[in-house]
């Protein structure tokens, strides 16, 4: 399964739409995981 | 040459020769344009304020939420990064949520910080209290009937601070049948300051995410 992410910097205004990355999953199934009910 | 008491605008002798009054009076007119500069412009609705502790430094400063922001959801999940700080409530504002997933209810979270610490403590609807979150639930959002007509508010204090916890509450809801209204309020419980946002999606069935959506960020003074 392939996960995306948009990060959008208010900063500068850039935003980069790409795969996330292992570390990103991890923390998203995480959160995912302690949402869970 | 004399001077004002209170802003030093020089003003002519009693003794200067009444031939030279012209280019006096254009001095001391000088003077004062000078001073109360800061004064001109402004817009409507906008109010004075001290731009610093100098003596006449003051700027036109609006007391209406700035607008930080304007993102659209997209992805498994969207990142709002490099939140400015300088305000004492950061308002999330966000709208027309339209998951990938077509399941009837969807679950809808946003974790400031991205953060897996589990630092949350919240209480909504006034039956339930989750506690050691990493996420806060905003609410369901619907993918089959009445699709994208909700709306949602989540306002965080002390959100850009390196020594206080952050109080934050929410409310909203989803325009379907049933009538999935949420109200919560809680803590995230770090004293990290907040400089991203990350929004998600747990589905029932199908794939988590969005087509679309608007979060719009304001700075509340």
């Amino acid at each position: 399964m392939t996960y995306t992410t948009k990060i959008h910097n208010v900063e500068t205004g850039e935003i980069v739409e790409r795969e996330m990355s292992p570390e990103e999953i991890k923390i998203y199934e995480d959160n995912n995981a302690t949402a869970t009910e | 040459m004399p001077s004002t008491t209170n802003f030093g605008w020089t003003t002519p002798a009693d003794t200067n020769y009444v031939k030279n009054g012209a280019a006096d009076m254009r001095t001391l007119a000088n003077g004062i344009d000078t001073s109360l500069v800061d004064l001109k412009g402004g817009t409507t609705d906008q109010v004075l304020a001290k731009n610093s502790n100098t003596d006449l430094d003051y700027k036109w400063t609006s007391l209406a939420p700035v607008l930080i922001s304007t993102t659209t959801l997209t992805g498994t999940t969207t990142t709002i990064s490099s939140i400015p700080s300088g305000y004492s409530i950061l308002r999330v504002q966000i709208d027309n949520v339209n998951p990938i997933s077509t399941s009837d209810t969807i679950r809808f979270f946003v974790a400031p910080n991205n953060s897996s610490d589990s630092s949350f403590t919240f209480w909504r609807g006034g039956t339930e209290t989750r506690t050691n979150l990493s996420i806060i639930e905003l609410g369901n959002i619907r993918g089959s009937t009445n699709v994208g007509e909700n709306t949602f508010i989540l306002d965080i204090h002390n959100y850009d601070s390196t020594t206080y916890r952050k109080p934050f509450e929410y409310f909203g809801g989803d325009g379907n049948s049933s009538g999935q209204i949420v109200n919560g309020v809680g803590v995230y419980a770090n004293t990290t300051a907040i400089t991203s946002l990350v929004f998600s999606t747990i589905a029932s069935t199908g794939t988590n995410g969005f087509d679309s959506g608007t979060v719009r960020l304001f700075g509340v003074r």
